[in-house]
């Protein structure tokens, strides 16, 4: 008798940790903003707390649901028009701090449909680099339809614009192109037309070349570009190894900028230490580790692909906004997966690892799908491709 | 690049090492950052979390009010008031001229040059000007009703000294910012100064405080004075009247208790207003030099050759070795004697005289006859002993230890010299010591100026402890002290008598020498007095010394006189029992007796003058007192006892320091103009009682 698959529980316990983890922090870095603007410090914390709650459903909706079904020519290409139908539909809504990101649905609740289209992405890179399974290599018909669905999406999002997110949409892409086999020529030509566009960009926007600037030396403008930056490292170092202790943290009180949100690991770094950040960068690291192991053992390419689309996209996102409160890159705004405030952000990250889980949770032993996973031989994709959803007997952790 | 035909090749999958790069590619990321923040929360933690405190905390220096100096009855002779100092932000003002227009009107400054003023500082975008420092309350009042955007207050303590310019070179001065500069208030800063405290502010980034932490101010000490403020201000009308009579450049009176070492009066002419002491000198015609030696303290810092005072010590040393007896005969030589081919006159010539009419009649000859019995070797032990050629330790910056030379250093002639007081330089708080030795018997006392030094909370954390030396025998010092009366009986200083007490001193007459020609001089004297009264239990040992008097210059004719005066008023009021019949005028001994409260008396006048709003209720109390009104008011009633004045109408300051005249002690509730007082005016008080008055102000 088939016994009841389960997913991995180490990658799920990270991610609820992580989401509860986020909660509480959002509510010691919020706390004298939500105080300030809406007269209750737990303004922002109650909001996170519902959203985190949603998202839990969503994660355990996308466990729960079979991820072969997002396979679906009709749902992928639907997904992908509906993405792109939000994306525009963004700068029909005003601009807050400067950008159109949200689609906004009355006073409070409000949608990111950037946060959707890494979801997307993934998705719809993974069924295809599935189905060029053995094509990879191929210019045409395989390298030019990936890149452009990826450059679409990222134009879309850069035009916000939002090219922390952007950013991390060609990541993805590029992830996935890479580890699908593309040929290597092919993903330098990629980088060629980002170049440009980065350089357009700043030629465009003249103030991300000072952004660009305060990241080289933020002390020498600390008053003027440098200072999020400025306040971010003063918060982080003043944490020291052990921290000032929870919600003891000083520069959130209207120093540092968006501390409960993009800012947030900045408060960690200051309200736990050295220890608190160096645990949250292990607990990332070990969602790393699940979650590729997750994508080895998927028991198909579409599934490999996508687990590795949602892992990388996850955990770059998380280094990438650590190295922006450290002052590593250039600031960018963008969350700290589960940890930072907002809504779609959480949501979708969760569901995402839902879809995470629901693969761990068919993966089967490593030597048994080798074959059908890699396999370059088209007879062996084409079964592949037809292969009924598999029910197949739990794996006992550990094995590999 | 050409599309290439599907190729259905079986080859090698690369995800698997592809995967295995990305992963790579990731956890080296991580350990960059985890570089870094051990870079930054290990390595910079000591920078960083300094910068964010910088920010984050705000620390704002508060002081301890300066403890207070009392006299030795404990009134008030120093205090610190709260008072308003006001400062500009720059960069909040909004209208530069207009501010500036109207500050100028309540502050008397020109609008022009405060425009200016204000205008290079947002220039310069200066945070913090000041616009004025220590305001009285009224300037104040009027500046804060102006309400203008970027000026704001801070209250400031600042030094006030009730009596004005009583004991001033005592009680020395203090700087803008607090700290003491002169006399008492340099000496003893540490104390008085009390330790500042800190206020840690906790700011948000917007500036707003949320928390604060207080380390409190420890409040100054007090010091307690052996000075009284009663037998000072004797001391200091007494100098005043001589300097009025004799135009002399300077002059210095000391009273001295001889059985303690305490000094109750240290007065100089001229004198300044401590008040005021940054402004003295800075006044049209003054110049520099001259508010300097205003300041200076003349009774321990100037030099000057004692001449025939001195004489006491070569005539104790002759005495105390046994060299020569008070009824002695000495020829005198008829005012001339050869010292080693230097030829001394005596003033008055002399034939054979008592060795204790020598003395009286002040004969250089006698002295220095006596000295050549001593020897030089004993003399100069004798000098030392009586504390010259050595600081005396009294309590106030900048005291000399005088000119003597080493005995090995003396010339040949030295010895026709120093026994009649040349060739010497000596204080006059050397000279008060030293004859306070025999006033006390033979020990001489350390002269000090502070009694005590209080904790904030009155108990006592130091305490005189002057010290005491045998310098002649109680023998000498018993036959030295009817020689010394006869020099006011019967020789030099008849002047010095006082009716009701017997008195005893020396007078003395010194050329200057002049700093040009280094000979002496024969326009410039010395002309001093130094004297104890009663004889047989001296209370006080007075030094008079009066410089470059102008017209009659001896000691005898100059000094003598202040020494009485301060004399006849000090010892009634420190409860001297007379031990001589009363002079055979009545009636001079009548107007004695009333100078005794005169002090009141004076200040009564100029109280009555200064003050309008008390002058309305004058004949109201004078009415009730069946009196005439300047004397009913502050009339004496008794031994110590007053009448209170009205206070009502008067400001903190004005109160206070009525109630340290009258030695009260004040009690102050509120701030702004006293509307209710206790005891009500005209009720009798005593001095040290204490006094209730409520302030408040007005609308």
């Amino acid at each position: 008798m088939a016994r009841k698959l389960q997913a991995d529980e180490w990658l799920f316990a990270t991610t609820v940790g992580l989401a509860l983890f986020g909660v509480v922090m959002v509510y010691s870095a919020s706390a004298p903003i939500a105080l300030q603007q809406n007269g209750t410090q737990y303004h922002y914390v109650i909001r996170q707390g519902l959203w985190t709650l949603i998202g839990f459903g969503a994660m355990f909706v996308g466990m729960r649901l079979d991820y072969s079904l997002l396979r679906r020519g009709w749902l992928a290409y639907g997904l992908l028009a509906l993405t792109v139908l939000l994306l525009v539909a963004v700068f029909g809504f005003g601009k807050i701090n400067g950008a159109h990101r949200w689609i906004r649905f009355g006073q409070s609740l409000s949608f990111q449909p950037s946060e959707l289209a890494k979801l997307t992405l993934a998705i719809f890179l993974a069924r295809l680099l599935e189905r060029r399974a053995g094509e990879e290599q191929l210019f045409w018909r395989t390298f030019a339809p990936c890149v452009a669905v990826t450059g679409l999406l990222v134009v879309l999002v850069a035009g916000e614009p939002d090219l922390g997110t952007a950013m991390m949409l060609g990541v993805v892409g590029l992830t996935l192109l890479f580890a699908a086999g593309a040929r290597l020529q092919h993903l330098g030509l990629m980088l060629a037309p980002a170049l440009v566009g980065v350089a357009g960009m700043i030629l465009l926007f003249p103030w991300r070349v000072k952004r660009f600037m305060a990241f080289l030396d933020p002390w020498a403008d600390a008053q003027g570009a440098g200072f999020q930056v400025v306040q971010s490292l003063m918060a982080v170092g003043s944490g020291g190894v052990h921290g000032l202790g929870f919600a003891q943290g000083k520069q959130k009180l209207f120093f540092l900028p968006f501390a409960h949100s993009d800012f947030i690991f900045a408060v960690v770094g200051e309200e736990l230490g050295l220890v608190g950040t160096l645990l949250l960068l292990g607990a990332f690291g070990f969602f790393l580790w699940r979650g590729v192991r997750a994508a080895r053992r998927a028991p198909d390419r579409f599934g490999m692909l996508l687990a590795l689309g949602i892992v990388t996209g996850i955990v770059a996102q998380a280094l990438f906004n650590m190295s922006v409160v450290l002052s590593l890159v250039p600031t960018k705004g963008i969350p700290l997966p589960f940890v930072s405030y907002g809504g779609t952000s959480t949501v979708f990250m969760l569901f995402a690892v839902g879809v995470l889980l629901n693969i761990s949770q068919q993966g089967t032993a490593l030597n048994d799908l080798t074959m059908l996973r890699y396999a370059s031989d088209a007879s062996v994709i084409a079964n592949a491709r037809r292969r009924a959803p598999v029910v197949q007997e739990w794996q006992p952790e550990g094995r590999g | 690049m050409p599309e290439r035909p599907a190729q259905f090749k079986v080859h090698p999958d690369p995800s698997r090492p592809r995967t295995s790069l990305v992963v790579t590619v990731l956890i080296i990321w991580m350990l960059i950052i985890g570089g870094q923040l051990v870079r930054l929360q290990v390595g910079q933690y000591d920078v960083l979390s300094a910068r964010a405190r910088r920010q984050q905390q705000q620390t704002v220096e508060t002081t301890a009010p300066r403890g207070l100096i009392l006299d030795r009855a404990g009134r008030e002779l120093a205090r610190s008031l709260e008072v308003d100092s006001f400062f500009v932000v720059p960069s909040e003002l909004t209208d530069v001229h207009d501010a500036a227009t109207r500050l100028a009107l309540v502050l008397d400054l020109k609008a022009p040059e405060l425009e200016a003023r204000l205008r290079s500082a947002q220039d310069a975008k200066r945070k913090f000007l000041w616009l004025a420092r220590q305001l009285d309350a009224d300037k104040a009042e009027r500046v804060r009703a102006l309400q203008l955007a970027g000026v704001h207050t801070q209250k400031e303590t600042k030094r006030y000294y009730p009596n004005g310019s009583l004991a001033a070179h005592v009680l020395g001065f203090v700087g803008t910012d607090d700290a003491g500069l002169a006399g008492i208030e340099r000496m003893r800063d540490a104390a008085l100064k009390g330790d500042g405290g800190a206020v840690r502010l906790d700011g948000d980034g917007l500036r707003r405080a949320y928390d604060s932490h207080e380390q409190a101010a420890q409040a100054g000490r007090s010091i307690v004075l052996t000075i009284d403020q009663n037998v000072q201000y004797q001391a200091e009308q007494a100098l005043g009247a001589a300097m009025e009579q004799t135009h002399a450049k300077s002059a210095t009176a000391i009273v001295l208790d001889p059985h303690t070492g305490e000094i109750l009066a240290l007065a100089n002419a001229p004198t300044f207003d401590p008040n005021d002491a940054r402004r003295v000198g800075a006044q049209a015609g003054d110049s520099e030099h001259a508010a300097q030696d205003v300041k200076r303290n003349p009774a321990l810092e100037n030099i000057y050759e004692p001449g025939s005072t001195f004489k006491i010590v070569a005539f104790s040393a002759a005495l105390e070795e046994k060299l020569a007896r008070p009824e002695e005969l000495i020829d005198c030589q008829m005012g001339s004697i050869t010292v080693f081919g230097r030829v001394v006159h005596d003033s008055h010539p002399h034939g054979t005289l008592t060795v204790s009419d020598a003395l009286a009649m002040s004969s250089n000859v006698a002295a220095i006859k006596l000295g050549i019995r001593v020897g030089s070797a004993r003399l100069y032990d004798y000098i030392r002993r009586f504390g010259f050629g050595a600081k005396t330790g009294v309590e106030l910056p900048g005291e000399t230890k005088g000119l003597l030379r080493d005995v090995k250093r003396w010339q040949p002639t030295s010895i026709g010299s120093i026994p009649m007081g040349q060739e010497i330089g000596v204080t006059a708080v050397q000279m008060a010591a030293a004859f306070g030795a025999i006033a006390n018997d033979g020990v001489r006392m350390q002269p000090h100026l502070i009694r005590e030094v209080r904790e904030a909370d009155s108990t006592t954390v130091e305490q005189a402890q002057p010290e005491a030396h045998r310098v002649i025998s109680a023998e000498t010092a018993a036959k030295l002290k009817p020689m010394l009366e006869s020099v006011t009986v019967k020789g030099t200083a008849k002047r010095a008598q006082l009716d009701g007490y017997t008195t005893a001193g020396k007078t003395g007459t010194a050329q200057k020498i002049d700093p040009r020609t280094h000979t002496y001089s024969h326009t410039k004297f010395v002309a001093s007095f130094v004297g104890f009264a009663p004889v047989e239990n001296p209370a006080v040992v007075i030094a008079v010394v009066i410089d470059e008097p102008a017209g009659a210059y001896y000691g005898g004719e100059v000094a003598a006189p202040v020494f009485q005066q301060i004399a006849t008023n000090v010892l009634p009021y420190l409860n001297v029992e007379p031990d001589a019949e009363p002079d055979q005028q009545p009636a001079h001994r009548e107007q004695l007796a009333e100078v005794a409260p005169e002090l009141q008396h004076a200040r009564a006048v100029e109280q009555a003058q200064m003050n309008d709003a008390q002058q309305a209720l004058l004949p109201e109390v004078a009415e009730r007192n069946g009196g005439e009104v300047r004397e009913v008011v502050y009339a004496p009633a008794g031994e110590r006892a007053l009448l209170m004045p009205d206070l009502r109408g008067q400001s903190v300051r004005d109160a206070a320091r009525v109630c340290a005249q009258l030695g009260l002690e004040l009690e102050a509730r509120g701030e702004g103009r006293a509307w209710q007082q206790s005891p009500e005016p005209g009720a009798r008080i005593e001095s040290g009682q204490v006094v209730r008055i409520d302030f408040g102000r007005s609308d």
